[in-house]
């Protein structure tokens, strides 16, 4: 029993010795919404090349990037990150509007694409639009998309009211929900209902289509909207944000030209996690010729203008 | 007069510890409550957020029912299971033992492992793979483990006495029904409540099922609000409902007078069963052996399927070490809280509040736990380091812990051990001598289930961990989204592989426990 004791008075002193704070000089704290396989190799590059050591605090994909944007808020009277690198926008804008982020900088890029089973459809078969998903020709119990309340599904739900109007963009979500096109967990649940055939087409975005391709899938990627008189498709771009109330650091000034510089751009393309950069001659193997890919003509703060009228109708229509 | 002074004082000091574990699970509610406060002048609309009306109100039926139902059917097999398992001869008792050991791991894969296995075993078999029907089955096999293991370890205890005369007198089914079944009638109503407390809170398996459930709509309300006050207030309405089942379910666990002898666990019985319960339970049976094999065999397919092994282990190490790390910290915490919220609620019957207080934690949102947490330690020293995950995780899963003691302390027999303590030096003579060995498989239960549970939590752990820090669990959310199984695989495995080798010193430290009394008594 004494041994016992000894033993749980031992393990409560290694706690507390390891519950001293834990920051040191020359060290960054950065809270990422991007996936830590993808976000991690470049914290690496960063600390090899600068001698700068980097805290990361990783979100999961289940928490939608909700997790991490509640505790950027939570904290805003003491902060502790010094930089927010968001896969996203949305959350980004809205945390700089609350006064929780400042000057914050969009770079890279994901696409909303629509992917294909090819040995489900054959190509002259496949949608050019959005709306044609809502056409009789599709049968809805093939195609699937992400719940439009959460991820990049919610943006391009805002970015589809903004370049329609309120209106029409509700008639499109009803008109998914009355026509009984699948609704799923996530994109990477769409991903994988696509390549084992479960549905034959379903909306994602380009990071998970491409690793759907890499694998020798039988899928196809469709960009769509992409005629001179569409809107083109939703093209979601990486931001990353000082926390504001964090002392002037020239680490994060650092991190921050890092993770917008050519280098960093050619290794977040090659890993898979952006399909768009803005210097397309840095890249020599592209996966698709991007400077063709019509992307839709509406800023991100017109998008984010509308996350509460879409919140308040997709809620609605979704989750009863 | 001296004496009735200290006395007086000593119950006072004794009814304020009594109330430090619930003060303790309050934490993240008082954070939340701070939290609101500073929320930029935000006005709540606090009626319609706490009233379920329209389509909150048939949400909320829907996630009640579901939850039941699967705490029903999770209780059915489980109860058959073990019993099937304890009918056999003790010769087996080994593979019995083994059964319910794997059994309990399966809660340590993630949930989405299982919806994943089952999800490719119902498109294999042309079931449906979405709606109530495969999130209601996928539920019921993830948290079958629970009341299982629970039911097991309360047969291993059941009086072989009582047993015995039953077998004599009755027949095999009427004494099923007066000595087997009131005996472990408290794990039956610990474990219906545990699952159904989990599963209502769970929104994770119903969602990969394209279910709607309320947790699920608490979460979506969080997620597009943002607004801590919001999302707790919309919550309300289900922790109201969990706090009227627990104590209606308790009062009833309150009322029940049989005891099982609170004999050791190394005790192996054999439960005589007549020829249809026989029947009915071998089926409960391969119900149960599909639940560990079915996900597991998945695991085991992906981890094949791998090609660097060795660089998967590496890489995940030192997230294996922080795990373990957070799991034995908040157990240091959970099991105390655990065991003393346990016992006040075996001997008297707690307030309306005391429940509604105990299950908070479990039934709120995770993330809410952990801002609650912010909202309190942001401004201390130790906010920045791994006392706050252990804290997290400690104050999600005590009502665990605390529903596991409890079931398992009203199934001693009381008298026995109060008559034994009669003839003891002192109180801690008596504790370490009469009450530890009888309450040790009951903490070592309560321990175990909290450190596995704690193991995989993500929810409140991802909002509090320190920068830098991070968990195996963390790391194979995000692996599992990237859709690398193989990698996964091999990360749940070596969490798996862990965990095996923590019970199985457990399983030493009993024995040895168990050496040491017989040689005293001897």
């Amino acid at each position: 029993m004494k041994k016992l004791t000894t033993l749980v008075l031992f393990g409560m002193v290694l706690i507390l010795l390891s519950a001293c704070s834990m920051t040191e000089k020359n060290e960054l704290v950065i809270y990422t919404s991007v996936d830590q396989i993808y976000s991690e190799p470049i914290f690496n590059l960063f600390e090899k090349e600068t001698g700068i050591k980097v805290k990361a605090v990783y979100d999961v994909e289940s928490q939608k990037t909700t997790g991490m944007a509640s505790r950027l808020e939570a904290e805003k009277s003491k902060p502790v990150a010094d930089l927010f690198w968001n896969g996203e926008f949305t959350k980004t804008i809205a945390l700089t509007e609350k006064g929780v982020l400042s000057d914050y900088i969009a770079f890279g890029g994901r696409a909303r694409v629509l992917l294909v089973n090819t040995e489900k459809i054959k190509p002259d078969d496949y949608p050019t639009t959005l709306t044609d998903l809502l056409s009789e020709k599709y049968q809805p119990s093939m195609i699937a998309i992400a719940r439009p309340m959460f991820g990049t599904t919610f943006s391009q739900a805002c970015a589809l009211y903004a370049q329609l109007g309120d209106e029409p963009g509700k008639i499109f979500f009803e008109q998914v929900k009355n026509r009984g096109i699948k609704i799923v967990e996530g994109n990477s649940v769409v991903r994988d209902m696509v390549v084992s055939g479960e549905v034959a087409m379903g909306l994602t975005d380009t990071d998970d289509a491409y690793d759907a391709i890499n694998k020798e899938k039988p899928v196809a990627i469709i960009f769509l909207d992409q005629k001179s008189d569409e809107m083109g498709t939703l093209i979601i771009p990486n931001t990353i944000a000082f926390v504001s109330g964090r002392p002037e650091s020239s680490s994060a000034k650092e991190f921050m030209d890092f993770i917008t510089s050519d280098k960093a751009a050619v290794l977040l393309y090659e890993s898979g996690w952006i399909d768009f950069v803005e210097k397309p001659e840095l890249i020599k193997n592209q996966r698709f010729d991007f400077s063709k890919v019509k992307g839709m003509k509406i800023s991100l703060e017109e998008i984010c203008e509308q996350q509460d009228v879409v919140v308040e109708d997709l809620t609605k229509l979704f989750m009863d | 007069m001296e004496v009735k002074r200290y006395k007086k004082t000593s119950k006072k000091l004794l009814s304020f510890l009594n109330w430090i574990p619930f003060a303790i699970l309050m934490i993240p509610l008082l954070g939340l409550i701070y939290s609101s406060i500073i929320e930029d002048g935000k006005t709540i609309d606090i009626f319609s957020l706490v009233l379920p009306t329209g389509r909150r109100f048939s949400l909320l039926i829907r996630s009640i029912l579901l939850s039941l139902s699967v705490s029903l059917t999770s209780l059915f097999i489980a109860l058959s299971s073990a019993l099937k398992l304890y009918s056999v001869s003790p010769k087996n008792k080994r593979v019995t033992d083994t059964i319910w050991r794997i059994s309990i791991l399966m809660l340590l894969l993630p949930s989405f492992i299982h919806s994943q296995s089952w999800w490719k075993t119902f498109g294999i078999l042309s079931l449906p793979t979405s709606g109530l029907l495969p999130a209601w089955w996928v539920s019921v096999m993830y948290f079958l483990p629970l009341p299982f293991t629970l039911i097991s370890l309360s047969l291993k205890a059941i009086d072989k006495d009582a047993l015995e005369a039953g077998a004599v007198f009755f027949s095999p089914g009427v004494a099923l029904l007066r000595v087997v079944l009131p005996s472990v009638l408290p794990a039956i109503l610990g474990g219906a409540l545990l699952v159904f407390l989990l599963s209502l809170a769970d929104y994770s398996i119903p969602s990969i099922f394209s279910l709607n459930v309320y947790s699920l709509d608490i979460f979506a309300q969080f997620s597009v609000s943002g607004s801590v006050a919001d999302s707790f207030f919309y919550s309300l309405p289900l922790l109201m409902i969990a706090s009227v089942v627990v104590i209606v379910g308790l009062n009833l666990l309150q009322d029940l007078s049989l005891t099982t002898k609170g004999e050791t666990i190394r005790n192996h019985v054999t439960i005589v069963l007549p020829p249809s319960v026989s029947l009915l339970s071998g089926m409960g049976l391969v119900i149960s052996l599909l639940c560990i094999l079915i996900p597991s065999s998945n695991l085991i397919l992906g981890m094949f399927q791998s090609v660097n092994t060795v660089e998967t282990i590496e890489m995940g190490l030192s997230e294996l070490i922080n795990s373990l790390i957070i799991s034995s910290g908040s157990l240091l915490i959970s099991l105390p809280l655990s065991l003393s919220i346990g016992m006040q609620m075996s001997n008297k019957k707690l307030s309306g509040l005391a429940y509604f207080v105990l299950i908070l934690p479990l039934i709120m949102p995770a993330s809410l736990i952990g801002i609650g947490l912010i909202g309190v330690f942001h401004s201390t020293y130790w906010y920045n380091s791994i006392v706050m995950p252990i804290l997290a995780i400690a104050i999600r899963y005590t009502p665990v812990g605390a529903l596991l003691c409890y079931s398992g302390f009203k199934g001693l027999d009381k008298e026995m051990i109060n008559a034994s303590l009669v003839y003891q030096k002192s109180t801690l003579n008596g504790f370490l001598k009469i009450l530890f060995p009888v309450l040790f498989p009951i903490i070592l239960m309560a321990a175990l289930s909290i450190f596995i549970i704690g193991t995989g939590e993500i929810g409140a752990t991802i909002m509090v961990l320190p920068p830098g820090f991070n968990t195996l669990s963390i790391k194979i959310y995000n692996y599992l989204h990237y859709g690398s199984s193989q990698v996964v695989s091999v990360l749940c495995f070596m969490l798996v592989s862990a965990i095996i080798i923590v019970v199985g010193i457990a399983q030493l430290g009993t024995f040895y426990t168990q050496k040491g009394r017989d040689k005293n008594d001897s």
